[in-house]
């Protein structure tokens, strides 16, 4: 179960690099209600599928060809932050709406949002920020047409580092909120 | 045993028995800065002459203490030219040979299946003695020479000492299959006795004690999200206090006992909350979009103290329970956060960033002065001492989070013994009365 989603999250980073996806360099971080407004509840209808088991795709480079459920399958799951903000990069922005909009086409499909903080700083503190950061996603993807029962935050602070090491590099990748699919996978 | 270059950071490595330092090596406390003028002491080997060898060393236990406060220095035991254990055997020519300013003997009998521990201390200069005590009873060797350490320290410094109290702190392993394993410990105040509370693959944090010792509280990820437990120190019985959605975190009872002040962010947002512990009723405290957590009592009940961003960085605020006022406590920098108030609740300690590196540091509310206490990076959760003397918190050293203790003034300085494992969030507990003795 763990290792495939670590699989799944190469494949994610992999295909990222052809899409496009997820650059590695952050750009201009901007506020979260203004980058959710841009492009509710389009291109939601086309799902013919359950959703439950597709399969990762890893032929095709034109995401116009794509079901919701095969872009959000290749979409980036992982989203960094700041230090000390809770903005949402704009580069997250096309893997956040892939996965919007596979959610709001099934709505029995339900993500949970893991927030994260880099060590540094208070731990306390930290578990809340990590929460700012999940909320984020959160409404990025409710106003993308996602229901608030489909989506769940939860926050583990600087508690789970993805990265053990102590310095800038490695507290940028813990700095995150990571989307896992609980049901409905896609 | 050492020279110690005073008032320098030379690292000066002082073994904590000599009895067990062979067989716990890693048992060491490393004293990294002192007073820049430490009364001279010498505690002399306590006498012992029935049949047996003693599970302690006591007199080596009561000298690494008193030692460990940072305002004695302890003589070696190679450097003493006598080894008296009662006052007609104490020559104070031999004393003043060697700069001794104080002088601790005694001598250790067993019947009945109890220790008596009889010690003296003297004021060598003025050539009398201070106090005679007899301690009856004993099973506890190390506890007794714990007691020991307070009276003297009390004689010497007017100061209640905290040698007999305890500290909690959470440990972070690898077990075999990889998983971080988080144990919440407890330790003597001088990090020897470990024992585990208790232990989960989920995260544990933010520990506090009750006022009266008896039981810890603390945020576990045990049931997959956050909740807030409450666990009796002696029985072990565990009981959950909250798992609302969201957080669940940073508990803190109030100096009565009656009350617990937590963060929970069920209503939307990280907002102080208070709990009723009878009723179970909760208010809320807070009401402000930005983050409000870490609510600490004020140690007269009046007050809150917690950190906000509501001005665009975390700082410390105090809310009045009066008057319900809110004002900001913390100017200095953009990060300041998970404050504490000194027992006489004039000072301020929080972590505070300065140049990109977490220090401890304290802020003095009378006078509005502000200075930073430890030098190493990386620094948090300041806990107080019951006697308001040090703090202890947790720091990395070679890369790993490990304890350190400094003096309020910031002179004294030294780390715990060393853990297996990352530790973290050190909190020290209150007085816990005299009856761990026996």
């Amino acid at each position: 179960m763990k290792l495939a989603n670590h699989f799944r999250m190469f494949a994610f980073v992999f295909m990222g690099g052809f899409l496009g996806a997820c650059t590695s360099t952050p750009e201009e971080p901007q506020n979260e209600e203004q980058a959710g407004g841009s492009n509710t509840g389009s291109a939601v209808t086309t799902t013919g599928t359950g959703g439950g088991d597709n399969m990762v795709s890893t032929e095709g480079s034109g995401m116009e060809a794509k079901s919701p459920a095969e872009q959000a399958a290749v979409a980036s799951s992982v989203f960094y932050f700041e230090f000390d903000r809770a903005m949402i990069r704009s580069s997250a922005y096309d893997s956040l709406k892939a996965h919007a909009a596979y959610l709001a086409g099934n709505s029995s499909a339900v993500a949970r949002l893991e927030g994260h903080a880099d060590e540094r700083g208070t731990r306390e503190y930290n578990i809340a920020l990590g929460e700012r950061r999940g909320m984020a996603v959160s409404k990025f993807l409710m106003s993308n047409g996602v229901k608030a029962s489909q989506l769940e935050v939860i926050s583990y602070g600087e508690e789970r580092a993805s990265v053990s090491g102590h310095d800038e590099s490695s507290w940028s990748k813990n700095r995150r909120v990571e989307l896992k699919y609980v049901s409905g996978r896609p | 045993m050492l020279i110690r270059c005073l008032g320098s950071v030379v690292a000066v490595l002082v073994s904590l028995s000599l009895m067990t330092s062979v067989a716990l090596a890693e048992l060491v406390i490393e004293i990294t800065s002192g007073e820049d003028n430490p009364s001279q002491l010498a505690v002399v080997p306590f006498g012992w002459h029935q049949t047996g060898f003693l599970s302690e060393d006591v007199g080596q236990i009561i000298s690494n203490n008193l030692e460990r406060s940072g305002l004695f220095q302890s003589l070696s035991r190679e450097n003493m030219l006598s080894r008296p254990e009662r006052s007609k055997e104490v020559y104070f020519r031999d004393w003043r040979l060697v700069g001794t300013e104080y002088l601790v003997v005694g001598n250790i009998t067993r019947k009945a299946g109890a220790y008596s521990i009889s010690y003296e201390v003297f004021n060598v200069g003025a050539a009398k003695g201070l106090g005679v005590w007899t301690l009856d009873g004993v099973q506890d060797l190390r506890s007794a020479a714990h007691h020991i350490s307070d009276v003297i320290y009390q004689k010497l410094t007017n100061l209640e000492g905290v040698f007999s109290t305890q500290i909690m702190y959470v440990t972070v392993r690898k077990n075999r299959s990889g998983k971080d394993v988080y144990r919440l410990q407890l330790s003597d105040a001088d990090g020897f006795r470990e024992k585990t509370i208790t232990q989960s693959t989920e995260p544990l944090l933010s520990p506090t004690w009750s006022p009266d010792g008896k039981e810890v509280a603390y945020v576990s990820f045990q049931n997959g999200r956050s909740g807030i437990y409450i666990q009796n120190r002696i029985t072990g019985k565990q009981q959950q206090l909250t798992q609302f959605k969201g957080i669940n975190g940073a508990p803190d009872w109030s100096p009565d006992g009656q009350y617990m002040a937590m963060t929970l962010s069920k209503d939307g947002n990280p907002e102080i909350y208070i709990m009723d512990l009878t009723t179970r009723k909760l208010k809320r405290m807070t009401n402000h979009y930005a983050i409000d957590t870490e609510p600490r009592w004020s140690p007269d009940g009046k007050s809150i103290i917690f950190t906000s961003n509501r001005g665009g960085s975390p700082q410390i605020y105090r809310l009045s329970l009066l008057t319900g006022k809110i004002v900001r406590l913390t100017f200095e920098g953009k990060y300041n956060a998970r404050g504490e108030l000194t027992p006489d609740g004039k000072d301020l300690v929080m972590v505070h960033r300065r140049r990109g590196l977490f220090h401890i540091g304290i802020k003095n509310l009378e006078q509005d002065s502000f200075a930073i206490l430890t030098t190493t990076e990386l620094d948090e959760s300041p806990s107080i001492a019951p006697n308001g003397s040090m703090l202890i918190y947790a720091t990395s050293f070679e890369g790993r989070g490990v304890l350190g203790a400094v003096s309020i003034n910031g002179k004294v300085n030294y780390r715990l013994p060393a853990r297996k494992g990352e530790v973290r969030e050190p909190v020290w507990s209150p007085f816990l009365g005299k009856h761990s003795i026996k």
